[in-house]
């Protein structure tokens, strides 16, 4: 179960865990975005019903706002809240660029080079 | 030294030569450092594999890098409660597969000349031709820094369209490999 999400919705209870009482499998929070909205935060929740960490793994902090997108260099990229809406959105509804089918276009004989011999001879623009 | 008239993307080998990048900048420092400290270590670990731009005269023995990719295994996870299947059935609240393109770098004098163009291409075919027909792979993701954001967009890549992500140094950034695979 989850509240809605909307101009009347009213501002529950921030306090850490609060949220997470009010049920589903990670159960949810609230917090005030950076940008001035109200976010729905997921949370997870101890036995003792305590908030642990967010699902992404990043430890969430009274009173501090979260970002939703927490990517590492070497590390995989995990996406809460409206990122992960969007994301999902853009994913399945998107199509490739232009330029992505060229890009890749550009890159078959190169790959297909590569796949032959152990390297791909390419030249700079001059 | 001059650089070369043509040049190789192969893998990268422990007889490079891996303290001659230059890139210009200080932000860029810490590619130079991966290159020289890490690039190696991570290759043998498996954790990550380097490719490098060399002459094409040293394609089959060491030589001097003048740039390189770094490429990586991820996943792209989202915890949000109001995603529903995909339309090829995958539940989205599951992690997507995805390869990341980690590192990119090209020598300072060779900027601007359609090498990393190049690079990205080979890096695209290779992960779409050879990788994600074997082993299940959606998405190309990138951490796109601030400066790098046209240069990825020139070359197909989507911003994460929300406003935390435009915020970060370094949005995130991806291809859906999917609809770029071409018919079988």
């Amino acid at each position: 179960m989850s509240a809605s999400i909307g101009p009347q919705a009213p501002i529950p209870d921030l306090r850490a865990g609060a949220g997470a009482a009010q049920g589903g499998r990670h159960g949810a929070c609230w917090a005030i975005g950076t940008h001035g909205t109200r976010q729905q935060i997921p949370v997870v929740k101890r036995k003792h019903g305590k908030v642990k960490s967010h699902p992404n793994g990043s430890r969430r902090s009274k009173g501090r706002t979260k970002m939703s997108v927490v990517s590492s260099t070497f590390g995989g990229v995990q996406l809460s809240a409206d990122d992960a809406k969007k994301f999902n959105d853009q994913v399945t509804y998107g199509r490739p660029k232009p330029a992505a089918v060229a890009s890749f276009a550009r890159g078959r004989p190169l790959a297909k080079q590569y796949a032959r011999k152990g390297y791909a001879i390419v030249k700079p623009r001059p | 030294m001059a650089a070369p008239d043509a040049f190789a993307i192969r893998a990268i080998r422990a007889d490079d030569a891996l303290n001659k990048l230059s890139l210009g900048k200080p932000e860029f420092a810490p590619l130079k450092t991966f290159l020289r400290n890490r690039a190696l270590k991570f290759e043998a670990g498996l954790l990550a594999r380097t490719y490098v731009l060399v002459a094409s005269e040293d394609a089959e023995r060491g030589g001097r890098v003048w740039g390189y990719v770094t490429l990586v295994a991820c996943e792209v996870q989202t915890t949000s409660q109001n995603c529903p299947e995909d339309e090829t059935g995958w539940p989205t609240d599951l992690a997507m597969p995805a390869i990341k393109l980690a590192r990119l770098a090209v020598h300072k004098e060779l900027q601007g000349k359609d090498l990393g163009t190049q690079l990205v291409g080979w890096a695209m075919a290779l992960i779409i031709e050879h990788v994600a027909c074997r082993v299940g792979c959606r998405l190309l993701v990138t951490d796109a820094k601030r400066g790098s954001v046209g240069f990825y967009e020139k070359l197909g890549f989507t911003m994460l369209d929300t406003e935390d992500n435009k915020r970060r140094d370094a949005p995130v950034m991806f291809v859906p490999l999917r609809k770029l695979k071409p018919a079988s």
